[in-house]
């Protein structure tokens, strides 16, 4: 049973078999295909016409990215058995650990994902084990998907002018998880005051999962975010989260809508877009998925 | 009580703005025939036209469309927690307006993150 655990907790040699298996997948090409199916979910409306997508801004934004961690995880695995499960990083620690600086972890190392952008460079990340990465970029009037001309991710830690400076600590998690008892509400959208909507970022302000991708910056802003790696050890933690406030509150029967919410997002829906379509309520235990958190 | 000089420098600026709207480039005829644009203006050497559809149920339903240099379009829509504008280009935040929003995709696309 994958054991997915804090990256930062991790020894250095686990760490360097996690990134090198996921080098394997973005050498075949396996990776890119996770990039450009969050990117065609997030262009899925629905219903059609609505800012609501298949995968965010609605109830099934957890368990849509809880199995396309799941792919990615079994992809993983399939190319290095010895990786325990996909990590996850803690951020809602990182300032308290950093002095209240979160871009001082060394999360941000040649050892884990790589540095911050460099400024005179384009903002691209020249050091650690994706240095060599070349993005996929959205044409948006087309719907094609375009190699960028050269190699690097680009990262703008606290400092994009698309993004945020501030960043989500624990006593956000703590809110969410104490005062949020209901899973999500009609009309199942941005609006609501409920736990999913809270944990996604809408209500309350820009906060946790779209705080974290607005304070990284750069890839992590369009819809191809998956082209950075923290992407997934970012969700991994949505995903941690997810599950303590499912194992505090009720795991199969708070998710909401069991019917009569959009397209995709009932329980009983089939998530699209996905490497092997699921169904919503397919995914809300993980002890059936087969993975647990340390 | 306006001076002499408040009121040359602002029949000046009124000349002026008039003088720089007839400079700005018009559609091509194929252009022409859709719905006429509400406001056009230049951004990164980039021209954005905003157009606002009316659907007969009021400005919270219309829809809007942002055109770059006449032939590419951004996506955007009504949405959002304050219902403002969000666009899947750029998902994970809301836009005031959709001037603002257009600015930030073209800010996106020179930064290389994404083509329009």
């Amino acid at each position: 049973m994958p054991v997915r655990r804090n990256i930062l907790s991790m020894p250095l040699e686990e760490v360097k078999r996690f990134t090198a298996a996921l080098n394997v997948l973005k050498d075949d090409g396996t990776y890119d295909a996770f990039t450009r199916r969050h990117m065609d979910a997030m262009s899925t409306a629905t219903p059609a016409g609505s800012a609501r997508n298949v995968a965010h801004q609605g109830p099934a934004f957890l368990p849509w990215h809880r199995a396309s961690l799941l792919e990615l995880e079994n992809a993983l695995l399939a190319v290095d058995p010895t990786l325990e499960g996909l990590p996850y990083w803690m951020w809602e620690r990182e300032s308290e650990l950093n002095g209240g600086d979160p871009r001082r972890s060394r999360f941000w190392t040649a050892d884990y994902v790589g540095s911050d952008g460099a400024a005179e460079s384009g903002n691209r990340v020249l050091d650690g084990p994706f240095a060599s990465w070349v993005a996929l970029l959205h044409e948006g009037s087309t719907g094609s998907f375009v190699p960028r001309s050269t190699p690097g991710l680009v990262r703008r830690l606290g400092r994009d002018p698309g993004g945020i400076r501030t960043f989500p600590d624990q006593a956000q998690v703590t809110e969410a998880l104490d005062r949020y008892t209901v899973y999500d509400a009609a009309p199942w959208d941005a609006t609501v005051a409920g736990f999913r909507n809270r944990l996604e970022g809408w209500h309350g302000g820009s906060r946790l999962h779209n705080q974290v991708h607005l304070w990284v910056g750069g890839d992590m802003l369009p819809g191809t975010s998956p082209n950075d790696p923290v992407f997934w050890l970012h969700h991994c933690n949505i995903d941690r989260i997810w599950w303590a406030w499912q194992a505090r509150y009720g795991i199969v029967y708070k998710y909401q809508p069991v019917s009569g919410g959009p397209a995709g997002h009932n329980r009983s829906d089939e998530m699209r877009h996905l490497l092997t379509p699921r169904q919503v309520g397919s995914v809300l235990d993980i002890r059936t998925l087969g993975y647990r958190y340390a | 009580m306006i001076s002499r000089r408040h009121y040359i420098a602002g029949t000046w600026a009124v000349f002026s703005s008039v003088a720089i709207g007839t400079v700005v480039q018009p559609f091509s005829d194929a252009e022409a025939a859709g719905p006429p644009p509400e406001e056009r203006f230049t951004y990164r050497g980039r021209r954005v036209d905003i157009v606002h559809q009316s659907h007969g149920h009021g400005v919270a339903h219309a829809q809007v469309r942002v055109r770059v240099n006449g032939r590419k379009e951004i996506h955007v829509h009504r949405g959002g927690p304050r219902n403002r504008y969000v666009t899947h280009a750029l998902p994970f935040t809301e836009y005031s307006s959709p001037q603002q929003l257009a600015r930030a995709v073209i800010d996106a696309e020179d930064a290389e993150l994404l083509i329009i």
